[in-house]
């Protein structure tokens, strides 16, 4: 089975419009059956992508963009009484990105290739009499690797005596995540969703950088902690326009990022050692809503996100560079609405359209947009097979 | 059952449109049908469209399937008996009065649907299942996929998943359980929709990771490291504080362009007389005390050096800086303050075709109380001539105590004036290569031996833009969110140059500390 999805659209910056352009999913999954107590599948996954994420848009502007993403996977489950599951898996995942002109397909900065792993330890017991309850246990490794990026350092060859020796391969990390993830399907079509993952970040090549610009034996690493809580309920059909069905859902995400690396801004205009400089914590909030229209089978989507990020060592810059006392914090609204058509069996015509402001305290904008609206809207269609 | 759940999945993934509520039984054997209780059984043997109040009675060997016009489907068992009770879009209702019901329900009919048995109601959301009804009125019921919601005569209530069955009785429900693996009811390990959901949980945990490497990215563009220079080309830059020494800083920046593996870099490099501060920041205080101050400064810059190159040619550029004397300004309307001894600012190029491997192109001294001008300053500079060789264009000296000659025409007497001969003087012309209004400046400079040398500054915004010129500034120099480029060139460099991407502060202090050499002392 698997689904192919083939867009068109277009994003807005600020006052910039990037050009129209493509976005194409190709999902296939292969499922085996040995017996009720034991099979696998494979899943492959390509997607081309011709223009930039909305949440991707601040980094660099406009910036020109294109993304193939290929990925392949393989999970094998064993059931057993009791309703315990084991459900070990691996799989690869390769990212190409053009983003300048001058940049070839296979010759991106940022193409990386990561190599997953997993095992699940799943039990589906009851919560109760009345509900159905999925637990989850999972432990999953990443270890991605940036094929060609390296400190721009470690190809230095400038002769000092005591050289910066900030690592070679600073993006590669293994990820160690741990995840428990409940499920409960409450009475009168409720269902509930808790989920919580921590995630130890190790960087294989990025070395700790001290107060005064020197750089310590010890490897960065990042501790990075989320939960998150979501309802929804389907309430009876709305006896309108030939009869209508919400689903409203509420979301509420909370995390916090804790790394052991700082930053020396060496601008000399605005030198300052900021400890902790990753470190923040976040909240999400985001409700939703479906409508379906029974009659002519079109699907309304509406979902609104409320996000706050408030790092707690790193300050806010005026739009010179200089630095506030106060730490940065940064909000975004965004607004998504997709709607799907199904014009025949299982071919559906949809349309997303979203627009986001994010506001920062933080005015220094000469390299990052941290204070913009942005929007994109994107049409096609959807074959599932 | 697998043939089942696949047209369920069918349909339950898109509603039909414009539905009709009608719904047709389609019998196999023995099969009665009666329009109500109090009407006489008929026997059918062709499809009939079923009306609320319908009845269906199975036989032995017999059965009949009832299709919905949203893709759900119902098939009745042998000995069964089944009614219609009610089929609006609110709801639809069915009874299993006895015997087999085996259901695969897309959702879309109406807005709730139920089937009842004499012990039990159950509430359908999306679902594949089978309930039995024996002759005392218990219901047993499987879920294969989906969900049920059961209610018993007590008000107990129950929502019973896929691989999970119930037992209801006229006395209550007991808890739901598990299907055993061994049972023919135990759904498939790896079927569609498990298989679909598993993907979801996981994509749910992958997210994350994909997060993370967006952030990574995110991070370099915070950082401004990665950036796109005025052409178009991703550059990435670097940034490190050294301490080579304790009374020196240097600020290593690299610069390099990934798709033509070309790496530049430079430095510049302060060195002070005695031990700085280790914050960095503090320095500037000390720079700026270097000037006009009424007490001896405790500590100054002694060498200023900024440095250039692509890895095969460089230019380097150094200041080097006497101890602080004291001065009689009183030309200056300033009376005694400490400056500089003398301040001795180079060019040097470097690179295979320089000849001799480096050269010091031109030189700009400013001496205090020499033997050639003793109790005045002496500004000299030399520019390569004719020959290649260092020669002195111009000798000017001034009394900072004289106010006639510091504020008329700005020195005391020229010694030596080779302004306009070919020999020695050297052409300097400038352009904006971008046009007229932007922020795109070149000078460039013909030496007499025919060598040449430009330097070229651009203002570009963060996606390579050039942009327009700054408004009455000839450094190109503004605030705002800008990368400023210097592209440095000489015929000496047999066709490469050197291409950075600079902060604006090291331009600025670079200005500054040359101020001091362009001329005579300025406060």
């Amino acid at each position: 089975m698997g689904k192919l999805d083939i867009f068109g659209g277009q994003y807005f910056f600020e006052n910039q419009a990037g050009a129209f352009n493509g976005y194409g999913v190709l999902d296939l999954q292969l499922a085996k059956s040995y017996s009720a107590s034991s099979g696998f599948y494979v899943s492959a996954k390509s997607v081309y992508t011709g223009f930039k994420q909305v949440n991707e848009l601040s980094g660099g502007g406009t910036l020109f963009q294109q993304s193939l993403d290929n990925s392949i996977g393989a999970k094998w489950i064993r059931r057993y009484e009791g309703g315990f599951s084991l459900k070990p898996r691996v799989g690869v995942k390769s990212q190409l990105f053009r983003e300048t002109k001058d940049e070839k397909w296979g010759e991106g900065l940022y193409d990386l290739t990561r190599y997953e792993a997993g095992l699940t330890l799943e039990r589906k017991t009851r919560w109760g009499l009345s509900t159905p309850w999925i637990y989850q246990l999972s432990w999953d490794a990443y270890y991605t690797r940036y094929a060609r990026f390296k400190s721009l350092a470690s190809e230095y060859g400038g002769g000092e005596l005591n050289p910066p020796d900030p690592g070679s391969r600073v993006l590669d990390t293994l990820t160690n995540q741990f995840s428990y993830d409940s499920e409960f399907d409450l009475p009168g079509f409720l269902k509930a969703d808790l989920f919580f993952a921590l995630s130890m970040v190790g960087y294989q090549d990025q070395k700790v950088i001290n107060s005064e610009g020197r750089y310590l034996q010890s490897e960065r690493s990042d501790s990075y902690q989320t939960l998150s809580l979501s309802l929804s309920k389907r309430y009876n059909d709305i006896n309108a326009l030939g009869q209508v069905r919400p689903v409203l859902g509420m979301s509420l995400g909370l995390a916090n990022l804790i790394s052991n690396q700082n930053h020396l801004d060496t601008d000399l205009a605005h030198l300052k050692f900021i400890r902790s400089f990753y470190d923040y914590s976040e909240a999400r909030l985001s409700p939703s809503a479906q409508f379906t229209f029974i009659d002519t089978g079109l699907i309304l989507r509406l979902n609104y996100e409320f996000a706050l990020r408030s790092y707690s060592d790193r300050l806010a810059q005026e739009s010179d560079g200089s630095y506030t006392p106060q730490k940065l914090s940064q909000y975004s609204n965004s607004f998504n609405v997709e709607t799907v058509y199904p014009v025949y069996r299982s071919i559906d015509l949809k349309l997303q359209c979203n627009w986001a402001a994010s506001r920062s305290n933080n005015r220094y904008e000469r390299t990052y947009r941290y204070n913009y609206n942005s929007s994109m809207y994107f049409a096609g269609m959807e074959w599932r097979f | 059952m697998k043939r089942f759940i696949a047209v369920l999945m069918v349909f339950a993934a898109a509603p039909c449109f414009a539905m009709k509520q009608d719904i047709v039984m389609i019998p196999e054997g023995f099969v009665d049908v009666r329009p109500g209780q109090a009407a006489p059984w008929t026997s059918v043997d062709g499809n009939l469209k079923l009306a609320v109040g319908a009845e269906i009675r199975t036989g032995a060997d017999s059965k009949a399937g009832v299709l919905f016009p949203d893709g759900s489907r119902f098939l009745i068992g042998n000995n069964s008996l089944f009614s219609v009770e009610d089929t609006s879009k609110q709801r639809a209702g069915f009874r299993l009065k006895l015997g087999k019901l085996r259901a695969a329900v897309a959702g879309y009919f109406a807005s709730r649907f139920e089937v009842r048995t004499p012990s039990a109601v159950c509430a359908v959301r999306g679902t594949a299942f089978d309930i039995e009804v024996g002759a005392d009125g218990n219901t047993e019921m499987s879920v294969a996929e989906g969900l049920v919601e059961v209610n018993d005569p007590k008000g107990n209530l129950a929502v019973v998943s896929s691989d999970e069955r119930i037992h209801v009785g006229m006395d209550g429900m007991s808890a739901p359980e598990g299907i055993p693996l061994g049972d023919e009811r135990a759904g498939q390990a790896a079927r569609p929709m498990a298989v679909l959901q598993d993907s979801a949980r996981e994509r749910t945990r992958t997210m994350l990771e994909e997060l993370r490497n967006r952030e990574l990215k995110a991070n370099e563009s915070q950082l401004g490291k990665d950036s796109v220079d005025a052409f178009g080309r991703r550059v990435r830059l670097e940034e490190y504080l050294l301490r080579p020494s304790d009374n020196a800083f240097k600020l290593l920046f690299l610069t390099q362009r990934p798709a033509e593996n070309r790496l530049d870099w430079g430095h510049i490099m302060e060195t002070f007389n005695s031990k700085i501060p280790d914050d960095i920041s503090e320095v500037g205080k000390i720079r700026d005390g270097m000037y006009f101050s009424e007490t001896m400064p405790s500590n100054w810059m002694t060498n200023f050096e900024i440095y250039l190159t692509n890895t095969v040619d460089s230019v380097k550029e150094t200041m080097d800086f006497a101890r602080p004397v004291q001065i009689n300004f009183s030309g200056y309307d300033l009376g005694t303050r400490y400056f500089p001894g003398s301040i001795d600012y180079k060019q040097t190029l470097s690179g295979p075709g320089v000849p001799g491997g480096g050269r010091v192109q031109f030189q700009q001294t400013q001496e205090w109380n020499t033997a050639t001008a003793p109790g005045e300053f002496l500004w000299t500079l030399k520019v390569v001539d004719q020959g290649g060789a260092l020669n002195t264009l111009e000798q000017l000296t001034l009394d900072p105590a004289n106010s006639v000659d510091v504020k008329g025409d700005g020195y005391s007497s020229v010694l030596v004036y080779r302004v306009g001969d070919t020999y020695i003087d050297a052409n300097t012309t400038s352009s904006r290569p971008s046009g007229p209004g932007m922020a795109d400046y070149m000078e460039s400079t013909v030496y007499a031996d025919g060598s040449t040398f430009s330097s070229r500054k651009l203002l570009a915004s963060n996606e390579g833009n050039i942009l327009g010129s700054p408004a009455g500034s000839g450094t190109l120099l503004k605030d705002g969110d800008y990368n400023v480029e210097m592209i440095m060139g000489s015929s000496l460099f047999e066709g490469r140059n050197i291409d950075v991407i600079l902060a604006p502060e090291i331009i600025l202090q670079k200005s500054e500390a040359a101020s001091q050499t362009n001329g005579f002392p300025a406060p």
